[in-house]
């Protein structure tokens, strides 16, 4: 099959729309079904998570595995690896001695190729490929944190139509732009969940119910890279949700002082809506980068629109608005 | 150069900092829900208002009067005004 730049263009053309932002629209919803997986490739997701759950169950019959993650919401792009959670009855599994134990147990039930052992970490897990898929695989211990943000992230998907679609071409973005790694201080998933949802429910059109942000995703992503690229004020400001009634709010940083940890007040803080002492981005020390990255792509896109508003039909056909903020190279399929 | 400067006027806006080929309105355009002609204030859904400089929720991000901290300059205005409110709440 032969691969090009803009994949998801091809038999989509929107040249002849008129407002600018519908054909955007469009654009974002033909590049969201483009890269969302197959039936085959969800089936042989399922069936890897299934077997193992099944297996860890023999190994440590008193503990469950569990699927949080993208895998759990269904955000995932390709190749995304899955993340998993042992919990027990004790509450012991994360000690070394048990982590080997699981690991050799996984080894010998040709369950999992290149394995590694993480046992020293604040997060201790074990590491993996799942050898029929090569698909990569993380599991962790003992953590429920991860479980409550999956139910809290599906509750906010059945509600808030757009939602996955402009989390999804954020997320494809970041990965593009290298900024969507928290090891390297970067945009975790759950961070960029909570931008897009808390940026959707503040829009002044949005929470009037002027319009439905599934019908204008054009825009609201242009605006979602205007606000965190060039308005938004990460020195004074929180990232919150009312703890009652689950709508967005700012906090003055100056009140919460327990949440910044860093000394730079350039810092992005997200309030963790299940725990509000804890700050989700306290890794992504790389804000320099990411906000330079949205207002880049804040610009590319409105000078795209420019552009496109004044070319010729002609000029226009097979043109591509996203191809500019994020380059993906794959199979026309 | 202030010469070019002075070209830049945008008729739709009337504004002299971007002219009518880069006029947000090109993009900034929404779909909006079907309403009924006859609005009373009641039957409205009020507004989340946080001002995204601030913080303060009675004014949006774009009607701050507090020292701008984002370096990158606002001169076209953002979704975040009160202008970008529906006409019934403005």
């Amino acid at each position: 099959t032969p691969t090009s730049l803009y994949p998801w263009i091809k038999a989509h053309d929107h040249s002849k729309q008129k407002e600018i932002a519908d054909w955007l629209t469009m654009e974002i919803k033909d590049f969201v079904s483009y890269i969302s997986p197959s039936k085959e490739e969800i089936m042989a997701r399922n069936s890897v998570v299934k077997t193992l759950k099944q297996q860890i169950k023999v190994c440590w019959p008193d503990a469950e595995a569990h699927v949080f993650g993208s895998f759990a919401t269904d955000l995932y792009l390709p190749g995304s690896d899955i993340d998993m959670v042992v919990v027990s009855k004790n509450g012991d599994c994360e000690n070394r001695h048990k982590l080997y134990q699981l690991s050799s147990f996984l080894r010998s039930k040709k369950l999992a190729k290149d394995i590694e052992v993480i046992a020293g970490a604040k997060v201790p897990i074990i590491k993996f490929v799942d050898p029929k898929t090569n698909i990569h695989l993380d599991i962790s211990f003992e953590r429920t944190n991860g479980l409550d943000a999956a139910r809290r992230i599906r509750k906010w998907l059945e509600t808030t139509a757009g939602l996955r679609e402009l989390v999804l071409v954020v997320k494809q973005f970041l990965r593009s732009r290298k900024l969507n790694n928290v090891h390297v201080g970067g945009l975790g998933g759950y961070a960029t969940i909570i931008l897009c949802y808390h940026f959707i429910k503040m829009h002044p059109r949005v929470s009037t119910e002027n319009m439905t942000a599934s019908e204008n995703l054009g825009t609201l992503l242009i605006e979602f890279f205007e606000l965190y690229g060039r308005n938004f004020s990460f020195d004074n400001l929180v990232i919150a949700f009312d703890g009652k009634t689950d709508s967005p709010k700012y906090l003055k940083k100056y009140k919460y002082p327990s949440l910044i940890a860093s000394r730079n007040p350039f810092a992005l803080v997200v309030q963790d809506p299940d725990d509000p002492g804890n700050n989700i981005t306290r890794s992504s020390y790389n804000l320099r980068d990411i906000k330079k990255s949205f207002g880049g792509a804040f610009q590319l896109l409105v000078d795209r629109c420019y552009y496109l508003h004044s070319a010729s039909y002609k000029k226009r056909i097979g043109q591509s608005i996203l191809g500019d903020i994020i380059k993906y190279k794959g199979k026309e399929r | 150069s202030n010469k070019a400067r002075k070209k830049q006027y945008c008729r739709t806006c009337d504004l002299f900092n971007h002219d009518d080929d880069n006029c947000p309105n090109i993009w900034r355009s929404y779909l909006l829900n079907k309403q009924p002609q006859q609005h009373s204030l009641k039957d409205v859904q009020l507004p989340v208002i946080y001002c995204y400089n601030c913080g303060d929720s009675t004014h949006f991000g774009d009607e701050c009067k507090e020292a701008r901290t984002s370096r990158v300059p606002n001169l076209s205005g953002s979704a975040f005004s009160g202008s970008n409110l529906p006409q019934q709440l403005r």
